[in-house]
């Protein structure tokens, strides 16, 4: 038998077959498919009639967190369509699974982090397909050590907010899948957007790569 | 077979910009995907809160070489919020105007540029013809072609000029006809058909956890516009279509688009009835937005919801300034669509999501 002869003839695609398209890839992993199937457990038309009658406005919709939220005291319309609180850092996922499953606030607008020099803030904004309001909610973080439970799990669109956020401010995401540097390079050791770091302030040995490009 | 990697950029005709996607195939199917972006992270944010409100506004527009205007837009309009200030109404019909033909240029660059993804030089070719008379609409408007650093806060920068209307009306008219050839070109073309049916199906239970906005959110059968789900300007004045598709895949993509330039075409048409005379600026613009304010506004950019977060201190200067752009979350969507697909298909489902790394990476 010759050496170089395939034990198995491969699988001959497009000899008088039409090409086989979105062949379904084998999963990675138990928890990438648990998600996926999450996600198509979604009625298109129930969806397209819902937003053509109309969303619900941002009263009733306040109504409805207030009464599902008793111990959040500071919610409140700040411009029209947009409903603003507070959440504590513990009940963070709690919060999240509560919106997405029972309030139907099934996608993320943005993630976003901000350096209040007293401590750091983190601000979700969601929006529903049947809610007219956007929600914002803010979770407060120490200055020292700021870390959070990452809402990956929750929100796939999450990853890479959270992945921007770690890379500007130097918050750390609990279990967060692949919390790596998104915009600078690995061997960067700051975090531009705190407060502390000013303009021009690049690090030593970059400016010495800089002359040398020069 | 064997798995391996293989790297699809920064410098690849595929990647229209520098990104790079690593693709994982086993034979000619894609079983794992990896972006990654930041080679073109210019800081801006940072820059921001280091200027006063209007030294940003070109900033802004150096966000996106493919829709300069909405990026300004979206800037003014948040520090609009910020302030208080509220536009008058001839500027806000002015914004819509310019805002419509700002997404007919950006759709008309990404036909050409898929086009010629997909290997049709002539389609190319075409429709960067007729955006160059759109450009010149917005020259006629604003003296920029591609940077128009157009809007102020509290309105725009000049009134239209003469004979805009009628030019306007003309150019319409020529690219309501051209559509119809373009469509002749790609809908009637085998190759086409082959290249984009059923390849790289975005489902719309994925596309809204992924958190992919706009007319890739659209083409997977979700009608959500923010121009009438949570409109700005005025919008909510005038009659429009959602255009939206139900397949998911890149054809509905592609569809969405066309449709959405009729939409356009239809919009501008409407404002420039409807335009009312009167003052193109507020009587009042403060030079300092107050201490402890903070806003969140959205707008439908040509490639999605863009959102914009700004916090202000009392000063001249923004404490804070957060870019949310829509080609950054639809990227990182990208292996979902690609796993399952052929690595031939990359180019097609990739340059169908329309990627602009400007503002991808700030």
């Amino acid at each position: 038998m010759n050496e170089h002869e395939q034990p198995e003839a491969p699988e001959i695609i497009g000899q008088g077959q039409p090409p086989i398209r979105n062949q379904k890839a084998p999963e990675t992993n138990n928890q990438k498919q648990s998600s996926k199937n999450k996600a198509e457990l979604f009625d298109i038309n129930e969806l397209e009639h819902k937003l053509m009658i109309g969303m619900t406005d941002e009263q009733t919709v306040l109504q409805m967190l207030k009464d599902r939220f008793p111990d959040i005291e500071d919610m409140k319309i700040t411009l029209p369509r947009r409903i603003e609180f507070k959440v504590s850092a513990e009940k963070l996922i709690e919060t999240c699974n509560i919106l997405k499953n029972e309030m139907d606030y099934k996608g993320v607008s943005f993630i976003s982090g901000v350096d209040r020099r007293t401590g750091f803030d983190v601000t979700y904004m969601l929006f529903s397909l049947s809610h007219a309001p956007v929600l914002v909610f803010t979770v407060s973080l120490p200055k020292n050590d700021p870390s959070v439970h990452t809402v990956c799990g929750v929100w796939r669109a999450a990853n890479w907010y959270e992945r921007e956020i770690y890379d500007m401010f130097g918050i750390n995401f609990e279990n967060h899948p692949d919390l790596r540097r998104i915009m600078l390079r690995d061997d960067a050791d700051f975090f531009p957007l705190r407060k502390n770091y000013k303009l021009n302030d690049k690090p030593e040995k970059w400016q010495a790569e800089c002359r040398r490009s020069e | 077979m064997a798995e391996m990697w293989v790297n699809m950029g920064p410098q690849h005709p595929m990647t229209h910009g520098l990104w790079t996607l690593k693709v994982k195939i086993d034979g000619e199917t894609i079983t794992d995907a990896i972006p990654e972006v930041g080679y073109l992270h210019r800081g801006i944010e940072k820059i921001m809160e280091n200027r006063t409100f209007p030294q940003s506004i070109p900033l802004a527009d150096r966000l996106c070489y493919g829709s300069a205007h909405s990026w300004s837009s979206l800037y003014v309009f948040t520090v609009e919020d910020l302030m208080g200030v509220v536009a008058p109404e001839r500027a806000q019909y002015i914004r819509v105007i310019t805002l419509e033909i700002q997404r007919i240029i950006n759709h008309l660059l990404w036909l050409a540029a898929y086009a010629a993804d997909l290997g049709i030089l002539t389609m190319f070719l075409y429709p960067m013809r007729e955006r160059e008379l759109f450009m010149d609409l917005m020259q006629m408007i604003s003296g920029g072609r591609l940077m128009y650093d157009y809007t102020r806060i509290g309105g725009v920068r000049n009134d239209t000029p003469d004979r805009f209307e009628e030019e306007t009306l003309k150019q319409i008219a020529v690219l309501e006809e051209k559509l119809l050839e373009y469509e002749g070109m790609m809908d009637d073309n085998d190759m086409i058909l082959m290249r984009t049916m059923e390849v790289g199906v975005l489902k719309p239970g994925d596309a809204i956890d992924l958190g992919v906005t706009g007319p890739n959110l659209r083409a997977s059968g979700v009608p959500y516009d923010l121009r009438r789900h949570d409109p700005y300007l005025v919008y909510d004045k005038l009659d429009f279509a959602i255009c939206v598709e139900k397949r998911g895949d890149c054809y509905s993509r592609y569809r969405v688009r066309m449709n959405e330039m009729r939409e356009s075409m239809n919009i501008i048409k409407q404002a420039l009835k409807d335009m009312p005379a009167g003052p193109i600026m507020a009587q009042k613009v403060p030079k300092t937005a107050p201490k402890g304010s903070e806003v969140f506004t959205r707008t439908a950019d040509p490639r999605g919801d863009s959102s914009m977060h700004m916090i202000g201190n009392g000063t001249d200067k923004p404490y804070r300034v957060d870019i949310k752009s829509p080609a950054f979350i639809n990227i990182s969507a990208a292996p979902t669509i690609l796993i399952g697909n052929r690595i031939a298909d990359v180019p097609s489902i990739m340059g169908s999501i329309d990627v602009c790394i400007g503002e991808t990476d700030r």
